[in-house]
């Protein structure tokens, strides 16, 4: 699909973090484990003051009746899902003392 | 009744965080949390157990042919194959086959081995679909959604072809929960419905095909035994140590700090455990925010067979399906239930697959929460399967030659003797 280029109104200082609204799982998974901790940590701090308010706009739709910024914002929230982990109870990208990310596959 | 119900001083309490009530029976948690569970179950063999039945060969084989060829074993869900013509493929490669498991003109569920009758090619090369007959890419032989012929090519060529015997063998399948269950012996000893007795009849009322229209599905090939991976879900004690980054202090704390169990039943070959829920968990900013956002689902009693002890401190049970499939359901502040499947390949790798089963969202924040909760469960999963290819790599050094198990590790004991009862039981009958 095409990257998104445009948010709801309120969420335009999301944009520079537009290349993080992956549609799939595991484009998430992958972006996060390969991500470097300063990288991830930006994003987060970018996103997180915003999410009270993504999760109420998010909250007036179904998934598949957002408008495509609204989809772009949807993306951004489920990354920060993804990357919630490795910032509240790791403190590095991916899973400490784990098996290598890349041999556990998602299936979406 | 309201008299007979507060004398036994029982009463309905909601599970935090979710839409289920439990009975409550008992509020004395230090009792459940210490009891010796050996003293219930004197039957179980205590003392160390054999690292041999997880590294040999021989052992291994006999597993294969003693419990995986004649139990019932999930090979998905219904959801899977809604229609008639959805169809999914099971592959078994220690078991030396593939399966086609579909939804048939009348409804019903059709398990076949996935094998031409003509030249012996595999006719159905997709994981999963949707067809009104499956065609072997040979030749062109085709086969019905029920397994028979639907068309010989070049018919005229094979005079003495009886095609009432050129179908896709079947095997045996069932249902349970939603769950399609198949076992490969065509006269299974019980049908399912027998072979999973009083577990099964104690949980199946739980809401197993509402949580289910939506999966997070991940999988694995682990470098250990099928059992080391089990081991690994049919207890608790680990929680505090390898997940007390993710899962944080959720179920245990200073009254329980080993995660002690509320309770342990055996059913035969069957085990179901219920875990403990920390009144002192700290959730973490984020899942308190999404608190806010839980799927609503619709009131409903978790059944009879769940939570058993009817302690208020009830996080989730934990049922071990013999052989190979733990179901967690309640899921705490989850929300839905979750599945371990530990398919063996080889005496020391196996399939790990973990589904995370839940209610469907209705919004878009909704989704998001949802998220959270496949991310936790599957970062957790994976610190048990580098733990497991860990602890197998260590058994194969025969450094030690028994391992030493808990009493809250009763249930890995259960499991092992079972394995061994069958492989006796398919010995002298074979003999």
């Amino acid at each position: 699909m095409t990257q998104a280029t445009t948010l709801p109104e309120g969420f335009e200082s999301l944009r520079p973090y537009l290349d993080w609204a992956l549609p799939t799982e595991r484009e998430r998974f992958v972006r996060r484990n390969t991500s470097e901790m300063t990288q991830i940590q930006e994003f987060w701090d970018a996103m997180t003051p915003l999410l009270p308010a993504a999760l109420e706009y998010l909250d007036q739709f179904p998934e598949d009746e957002l408008s495509g910024d609204g989809y772009a914002l949807f993306l951004l929230a489920l990354a920060t899902m993804e990357i919630a982990p490795a910032v509240e109870n790791f403190g590095e990208p991916g899973v400490p003392d784990a098996a290598d990310f890349r041999r556990w596959h998602p299936s979406q | 009744m309201r008299e007979r119900v507060a004398q036994r001083r029982k009463h309905r309490v909601q599970v935090e965080g979710t839409n289920m009530t439990t009975t409550v029976k008992t509020s004395n948690v230090d009792d459940l949390i210490n009891f010796d569970w050996h003293k219930k179950y004197p039957e179980i063999p205590t003392g160390p157990v054999p690292v041999e039945r997880y590294i040999s060969q021989s052992y291994f084989e006999q597993e294969i042919e003693a419990v995986f060829r004649h139990s019932w074993i999930v090979v998905g869900r219904v959801q899977q194959i809604a229609l008639p013509g959805d169809f999914f493929v099971r592959n078994l490669p220690v078991l030396k086959t593939s399966l086609i498991i579909a939804r048939t003109e009348d409804g019903s569920i059709s398990a076949m081995h996935n094998m031409c009758a003509h030249r012996a090619n595999l006719v159905e090369w997709s994981n999963d679909g949707t067809t009104d007959m499956f065609s072997c890419k040979y030749h062109g032989w085709s086969y019905h959604l029920d397994g028979s012929v639907a068309v010989v090519t070049d018919e005229e060529s094979f005079p003495d072809l009886d095609q009432s015997k050129c179908g896709l063998p079947h095997v045996s399948v069932d249902t349970w929960g939603g769950f399609i269950f198949i076992n490969l012996d065509l006269e299974p000893e019980e049908s399912l419905t027998e072979y999973l007795g009083e577990l099964g009849r104690g949980i199946e009322n739980y809401p197993w095909n509402e949580f289910s229209q939506l999966r997070g599905h991940w999988q694995a090939e682990l470098r250990c035994n099928w059992k080391v991976a089990r081991d690994a879900f049919v207890e608790a004690y680990h929680a505090g140590f390898i997940h007390r980054k993710i899962l944080r202090n959720s179920t245990y704390d200073a009254r329980n700090p080993y995660g002690h169990f509320l309770d342990i039943t055996l059913y035969g070959r069957h085990a179901s455990m219920s875990v403990y829920k920390s009144p002192e968990y700290q959730m973490t900013p984020t899942r308190e925010l999404l608190s806010r956002y839980t799927v609503p689902v619709e009131p409903f009693e978790i059944p009879p067979g769940m939570n058993p002890s009817g302690s208020e401190y009830w996080h989730q049970d934990i049922e071990m399906v013999f052989p190979n499939i733990v179901l967690d359901p309640g899921g705490g502040r989850y929300g839905g239930y979750y599945s371990h499947t530990f398919t063996p390949i080889t005496a020391g790798t196996c399939l790990y697959e973990l589904d995370l089963y839940h209610p469907t969202p209705t919004t878009a924040a909704q989704r998001v929460g949802l998220e959270y909760a496949r991310v936790l469960l599957r970062d957790a999963a994976l610190e048990d399967f580098g733990n497991c290819e860990k602890a197998q790599i260590m058994l194969a050094s025969g450094a030690h030659d028994v391992m030493n198990l808990s009493i809250q590790e009763l249930v890995i004991r259960q499991q092992l003797d079972v394995v061994e009862t069958e492989i006796q039981r398919y010995n002298e009958k074979s003999s």
